[in-house]
């Protein structure tokens, strides 16, 4: 089992897709833990892919082919999960702001966050203020996360910080920003919780907004 | 240097790395200028060459910065390639889904020709009208992004990421035509006066793909892309946008006449690295200081890039990156104000 959950990690790192898919049929065929597949093995793999994106070794294609092999390994294993409803997990609406269709960023932090157990609700791209609102509300998300590529998109972020507060909710959400001109100076002069250069940092730092540092496994029995 | 230049002189002059009496500024103000002549930023506008012409020469009149630039607001030449877009109110356009997803859509695209483009039609008419007015007072600018831009425009840019892998054939076929297209849309702008063309390629910077795919799947096609450029009479002026020093080795691979830097990079660096060989520009950071800054505190930014220079030519003070729409335009003139004022080289 310890061989298998190396080479499952290996071939996410690897962006290996047959070779993740092979694996994830013999933890079933063989009935290893299914938990400790995903955990030591795809998502550790995809961990350390995000850890080569912060280095500079790994760069966007080499990080979503890699996300391609993690979600090819869950789509054979997460039948057979018996998931743990009673297991809290924090929620994450993410999108970005209207005005601005520049989606490979949000993506990214989409899937870092989804790696580290985040429950996400994307809105997409071009997304109107009142729309964070309504959905963070319907879903009881803990953080609201916007993105944006244009200085045009700044405004609206403010926006939604800003309608938070007309309504009376702002102590409810923590709202996270980044993006190309997004700096934590400007995060700071909007009131922002919280700002991340990248999409391996914003999981650190939504890390710290639900205030947790290590985080457990929501498919861990 | 005693004398003063026309503006025309001293940006020919710093792309030369010769003398000048002055740094010369270009403001990346793009479709801001429309708001100088109260209009919005639509499919309307860019298909009206005195509008646009308009726009420039009133912006210039308050500015007076060294280049007229002309560009086809985001559009050209996507729409002639078969991208659909959506235009906002007021705002570029948006391209909601991908035009190519197969590689029988990429066999299929055709080279469109830029004399039937009707941005292209409206955008030489402005480029007319302006250089009747001035003359050859002021170089004229014009631009389009660059091919892993527009790839990504075409295929969607996550996709465009993921087929570097797994249909690099793919990638390179498409890149072949984007190439073919933008050299041909250049012979037309440089035939009807615009003198410098801007390429800027956010999709192949550091930012998004290695210096190692950078090299393989984008350079050659740059490479071509400039030459075509200067073959066709026009100074290329490059804009790797974002995270530029992983790749600043190969940059003078790309035959560019101006390397146009991001905020990430440090003007006076660049001017050691490139002296004498390529004129480098930009760096005014576009965002912190020109958007969400005092003019006073944008006369101190350029005032610190200025003074860092080692090298009193060879250089173009320019924003960053091109702005966006909201951008105040007290502070790009405190940007311009301050390189007359720091960046005047007459005895």
């Amino acid at each position: 089992m310890a061989k298998l959950l190396v080479e499952l990690s290996n071939a996410v790192v690897g962006m290996d897709e047959a070779r993740a898919i092979y694996l994830a049929e013999e933890v079933i065929t063989e009935k290893y833990n299914i938990y400790q597949a995903i955990e030591q093995g795809l998502v550790d793999g995809m961990d350390r892919a995000g850890k080569l994106f912060e280095t500079e070794k790994y760069f966007i294609p080499e990080l979503l082919m890699c996300s391609d092999v993690m979600y090819a390994g869950l789509d054979i294993l997460k039948p057979y999960l018996k998931v743990n409803q009673s297991a809290k997990k924090y929620k994450v609406v993410i999108g970005v702001v209207e005005g601005d269709t520049h989606d490979i960023g949000k993506n990214l932090v989409k899937i870092m966050l989804e790696t580290a157990e985040f429950e996400i609700y994307d809105l997409g791209r071009d997304v109107p203020p009142h729309d964070f609102v309504v959905k963070a509300k319907e879903v009881n998300a803990q953080i609201i996360a916007l993105s944006s590529l244009m200085t045009t998109g700044m405004e609206k972020m403010a926006n939604v910080i800003q309608l938070l507060q007309q309504l009376g909710i702002r102590e409810k959400f923590m709202v996270m920003v980044g993006g190309g001109p997004i700096s934590q100076s400007f995060a700071d002069q909007i009131g922002a919780d919280g700002y991340a250069k990248d999409a391996v940092e914003a999981v650190r730092v939504a890390q710290r907004l639900v205030g947790k540092i290590s985080f457990s496994c929501q498919w861990r029995i | 240097m005693t004398q003063q230049m026309t503006s025309r002189e001293r940006v020919l002059a710093a792309i030369q790395w010769e003398e000048i009496d002055q740094l010369p500024v270009f403001s990346k103000i793009r479709g801001a200028m429309a708001k100088v002549i109260s209009r919005k930023i639509n499919r309307s506008f860019y298909t009206d060459g005195e509008a646009m012409a308009d726009a420039a020469l009133a912006t210039w009149e308050k500015l007076q910065d060294d280049t007229i630039h002309l560009g086809g607001g985001n559009v050209i030449p996507f729409e002639a390639l078969g991208a659909e877009t959506i235009w906002p109110d007021n705002d570029y356009p948006m391209f909601k889904k991908p035009s190519i997803t197969s590689g029988e859509d990429v066999d299929k695209l055709q080279i469109p020709d830029p004399a039937q483009d009707p941005y292209m039609v409206e955008l030489i008419r402005a480029i007319r009208i302006v250089r009747r007015k001035l003359g050859k007072e002021v170089i004229i600018s014009s631009g389009f992004h660059g091919v892993f831009n527009v790839a990504g425009r075409l295929l969607g840019t996550e996709n465009l990421m993921l087929l570097i892998s797994r249909d690099p054939k793919l990638v390179h076929k498409l890149c072949r035509k984007i190439t073919d297209t933008l050299i041909k849309y250049a012979e037309l702008l440089v035939a009807e006066g615009a003198e410098i063309l801007e390429v800027g390629d956010a999709t192949s910077s550091p930012a998004c793909i290695s210096p190692k795919t950078y090299r393989e799947m984008v350079l050659p096609y740059m490479t071509e892309t400039f030459r075509g450029f200067k073959k066709a009479g026009a100074y290329a002026m490059y804009h790797p946008c974002g995270g530029e020093y992983p790749i600043i080795d190969l940059l003078s691979s790309t035959e560019a006449d101006i390397l146009d830097f991001s905020e990430l990079v440090d003007l006076d660096v660049a001017q050691k690295i490139f002296v004498r060989r390529i004129a480098v520009s930009g760096t005014v950071n576009p965002s912190q200081v020109l958007f969400l800054g005092t003019p006073e505190e944008v006369d101190q930014h350029v005032k610190n890039i200025i003074q860092k220079l080692p090298f009193k030519t060879g250089t173009i003070i320019a924003p960053g990156c091109g702005l966006s729409l909201n951008i105040p335009l007290a502070n790009v003139k405190a940007m311009i104000d301050a390189v007359r004022k720091y960046g005047n080289y007459l005895n």
